[in-house]
Order: C-alpha cells, then sequence, then structure tokens
C-alpha cells in the first residue's frame, strides 16, 4: 500500500496542456519517482453504439467514419467488414480490396508520422515535430485527391469502396512512397543517433513482456514488446496478396514503440507501391441488399494504433440491433500503469504519447461512480447480460 | 547533429505552409462542398433524406420542397450517391461558415 502522507498526488488532467484529450491521471510522486498512477476515463464519451441503433446500416458507415480523426478509414472498413460477414456471401471486387488496402495504408503512414511529430514535440525537439508533419501533408495532399478529403475519406462501403483510384494518381503515389521510405530511414536513423532523443527515450517506460500479455496490449505497443502479432497476418483486404512483415523490437521502451511506427512507415510504402503495381482492374463495388436477416458477426483490422474490432447483430431490419466497438487505445491503455510507475514525472507525457492514445474512441464503457470515487470491475457475465438490454 | 543539419536546411527555405486566405489553396477535383441541387430533375423520392446520417435533408413530396441544412451536414456525399436522377452533386464551394444559423438552410 502507498503511505499518501509521505507521497504527493498531482492531477495531470482532466485537462492539461501535456494532454491531447481530455483524461485525469492520477500520480502519486515521492520526489520526482512516480510511485502510483490511477487513470480514469470517460470524459468524451459521445454514445456512438447507441447513435448505431437508430441508423440504417448505410447511415452507421458515416457514423462509425467519426469515431476517431486519424484511424477514420479503418473504422469504415471493420464496419463495412463486420456488416459483410453479416450479410455472408459478399464477394468484393478484387479492385476494392485493393483500393482499401491503398487507404488503410495511406492512413498508417499519416497516422504514424504524425507520432513522430508529437513524440518530437513531448521530448522537447520540435525540429522532429516539424518535419515529420510536413511530410505527413504529402500523405494527407494524396489522401484529399483520390478521396476529397484529408480526414474521413469515406471510400469503403458495405460491398466495396465507393471512389476508385484513377490511374493519373498512381505514379504521384508511387512517387510520394519514395520520398516517404526516404524519410522513414531519416527518422529511424534520427531517432536511434541523436544523444537528446537517445536519453528521453532509451529505456524509458519499458513495458515488459509479460506485462503486455497480461494487459492485452495490441498494435505497435504489443510489436514493441517482441511479439509477433498483427491482425493484418489474417490476409483481410489485399494484404494476403502483397509481400510485407510486421516490424517486431525488443525492449517495449519508447524507444522500441518509436523504431516499430517508423519501422512500419517503409512496410506501409512498400504496400502501397506493390498494390499500385498489381491493381486489378473491374467493379469497385457489389450492391448489397438494406435489410439484414437476423445474424450476429465480427470483424477486425489493425488500424494505425492496433486491434480494432467491430460486433454487430442484426434483426432482419434495415437498422443493426447492436454494434460494439473496441477500439486500440482501450486495450493499451491499461499498459500505462506498469509503464509508468517507477519512472520519472517529467518522462510522463512522452510515455503516455508512446502508446498513442485516441481517448474520444476509447470512451465508451466506463463504469465510475465519480461522487465516490469507486470503481466497479464488472465481468464478462455483466456485459452479455447489459447487451441484450 | 542531422537534426541541426536538417534545421539549418530549412532556414533558407521557403515556408512549408500557404498563406490562407490570401494565397488560394488548389481544389481537389473530388472536393465534397456546398450541394449543388437542381431543382427541375428532382422528382421528390426522399431517397437522399432517408440516407443521410445526419438527418441534414427534408423533403416534402406533396408541396414540392427540398432542403438541406449545411450545418447539420457532413459532406459525407451520400445523398449524391443515391439520389436516381442526379439532380444533387457536392460542389466544390467551401467557405461555408455563417454567423446565423438559419442561413445554413439551403433550399436549392
Ligand atoms: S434523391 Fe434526388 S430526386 Fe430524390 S428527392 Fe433527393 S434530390 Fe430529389
Ligand atoms: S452530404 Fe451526407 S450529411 Fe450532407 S446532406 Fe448529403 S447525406 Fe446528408
Amino acid at each position: 500500500m502507498i503511505d499518501m502522507k509521505k507521497n504527493t498526488t498531482i492531477p495531470i488532467g482532466p485537462q492539461h496542456p501535456a494532454l491531447i484529450e481530455p483524461e485525469y491521471l492520477k500520480v502519486s510522486v515521492d520526489g520526482e519517482t512516480i510511485v502510483d498512477v490511477d487513470i480514469q476515463l470517460g470524459y468524451i464519451h459521445r454514445g456512438i453504439e447507441r447513435l448505431m441503433q437508430d441508423r440504417n446500416y448505410v447511415q452507421n458507415i458515416f457514423v462509425a467514419e467519426r469515431m476517431c480523426g486519424i484511424c477514420s478509414g479503418s473504422h469504415t472498413c471493420a464496419y463495412s467488414m463486420a456488416i459483410e460477414n453479416l450479410i455472408g456471401d459478399v464477394e468484393l471486387p478484387p479492385r476494392a480490396k485493393y483500393i482499401r488496402t491503398i487507404i488503410l495504408e495511406l492512413e498508417r503512414l499519416h497516422s504514424h508520422l504524425l507520432w513522430a511529430g508529437v513524440a518530437g514535440y513531448e521530448i522537447g525537439i520540435d525540429t522532429v515535430f516539424m518535419s515529420a508533419w510536413k511530410d505527413r501533408e504529402y500523405v494527407m495532399d494524396l489522401l484529399e485527391q483520390i478521396s476529397g478529403n484529408r480526414v474521413n475519406y469515406g471510400m469503403s462501403t458495405i460491398g466495396g469502396v465507393r471512389r476508385d483510384i484513377s490511374s493519373d494518381i498512381m505514379p504521384q503515389l508511387v512517387k510520394v512512397m519514395d520520398v516517404v521510405s526516404k524519410r522513414a530511414d531519416y527518422y529511424a536513423d534520427v531517432f536511434l543517433s541523436d544523444k537528446v532523443i537517445r536519453a528521453r527515450t532509451e529505456g524509458v517506460g519499458a513495458l515488459s513482456r509479460a506485462d503486455a500479455e497480461k494487459f492485452s496490449a495490441v498494435g505497435p505497443v504489443l510489436r514493441a514488446c517482441g511479439f509477433d502479432y498483427d491482425i493484418r497476418r489474417e490476409g483481410y483486404a489485399a494484404y494476403g496478396d502483397v509481400e510485407w512483415e510486421p516490424v517486431v523490437a525488443k525492449k517495449g521502451d519508447v524507444q522500441a514503440k518509436a523504431i516499430v511506427r517508423l519501422g512500419e512507415l517503409k512496410v506501409a510504402a512498400s504496400i502501397i507501391k506493390q498494390c499500385v503495381s498489381k491493381m486489378p482492374k473491374g467493379d469497385i463495388r457489389v450492391k448489397v441488399a438494406p435489410n439484414i436477416s437476423e445474424n450476429e458477426d465480427v470483424a477486425r483490422v489493425e488500424a494505425p494504433r492496433g486491434e480494432l474490432f467491430y460486433y454487430a447483430r442484426s434483426n432482419g431490419s434495415d437498422m443493426p440491433e447492436r454494434v460494439r466497438i473496441r477500439t486500440p487505445t482501450y486495450s493499451n491503455i491499461l499498459t500505462l500503469k506498469p509503464t509508468l510507475i517507477g519512472q520519472q514525472l517529467a518522462d510522463l507525457p512522452i510515455i503516455v504519447a508512446a502508446i498513442d492514445p485516441c481517448f474520444a474512441c476509447t470512451d465508451r464503457v466506463a463504469l465510475l461512480d465519480v461522487n465516490k470515487g469507486d470503481k466497479k470491475i464488472v465481468d464478462g457475465t455483466y456485459f452479455r447480460k447489459i447487451e441484450r438490454v | 547533429m542531422k537534426l541541426t543539419i536538417e534545421c539549418l536546411k530549412n532556414v533558407l527555405k521557403k515556408p512549408f505552409t500557404q498563406k490562407y486566405p490570401k494565397e488560394r489553396p488548389a481544389i481537389p477535383s473530388r472536393l465534397r462542398g456546398k450541394h449543388v441541387y437542381d431543382k427541375e430533375k428532382c422528382v421528390y423520392c426522399g431517397l437522399c433524406a432517408r440516407y443521410c446520417p445526419s438527418n441534414a435533408i427534408s423533403v416534402d413530396r406533396e408541396k414540392k420542397e427540398w432542403s438541406v441544412d449545411i450545418g447539420k451536414c457532413l459532406f459525407c456525399e451520400q445523398c449524391a450517391e443515391v439520389c436516381p436522377t442526379k439532380c444533387l452533386v457536392l460542389g466544390t464551394e467551401f467557405e461555408l461558415a455563417e454567423v446565423d444559423k438559419g442561413r445554413f438552410v439551403f433550399r436549392g
């Protein structure tokens, strides 16, 4: 038990300059060392799952898209896949699969470049922040040309994609991918060789293999601990047709997480180039009926932050009876506790940023009695019970 | 050291950012902006309203009235996609800020 008299408790959040989104970290420190941390979420609960029960399957594509500003492509793709699984016999045209893959990988590129910038900023090196965000703009411009929007591309739909990638964008896609892979090498080199960055990242906020497994970490956080686990291995979209390998690091510290993400930039660029060269011709979508008979199914997508999970249940109407979403940060946030304890308070921003948290996506289930401050621990039976309501 | 070189290189370069609104941005051809609606071709079927995720469109078949509330619209283009007569498309007008909420409603 922590002796509260000896330790000082510092509230970080719900609104705090070091945090991009509202959440509350109650940090107990002994001098400069963090001895305990309590994470409280739920400040940006938006009731999205409930909203989905009032809208038809097509309208929900755009509701799902607005779960997250950065992983919007992954959300629409995962939602569409879940609904396609619900229907059962939807055979996507090959070209649609390739376009989905390109969008998902472009999204990973801009998300990881954004992360590299944020990490640089949290460490206090604004040069990294500015150059990474500048390189991100090339990717954003491509997304804008392909989809019309910088965020919320609205590309995936049930049964395919909504827009084709015209052949005159292809050469530019390849050119930007070459630039991005060169820049990825540069950033990886900077993160490994720059003295200041190394001092702030090496051995900082290390997550052990056992803890990663215990807290069910996903995505780059899990891969930084030496696990070769990536949902893209399942071969959804066109991932089964292209050659790629997940990036895995060993140490689980901030540096390892950076290496995994920067390595994934190169992998993403190579996947996109392969997709461009192998792009099949033909239709981009198939028509599906608006009503779906009673069924339930799931879909998983490797979003930039990790495994994104969608569950959907239909009841014969044109609206889903229930959609449940588990976002990557929901799993990764739990790893903050073991990584923060024993670290310096000044390292807190970069350790939190290293899981690339997205709280707006995560705030869905929080059972917290704010007045009393107690938390309720619930088991699976409880969730099954409330899900039926 | 590598960062210092990067820094110095950038000192000599022109700013990467655009000076909007003085400098006009290049408009992507697929930009989803304000609706362009052709009243003549509309058959008031109401499909656009049925598929709009934010319930921004209202269609009255009897009175032959159609309107969209740009303030609610997410610019997803689903309405234009389902429109059977293609009388509704999303144009390239994107500077839609208003001081009065009522002016967001566009009647075509
Ligand atoms: S879908 Fe097209 S034709 Fe039908 S009401 Fe809307 S705008 Fe008119
Ligand atoms: S663009 Fe989307 S949100 Fe806007 S009116 Fe059309 S369907 Fe509704």
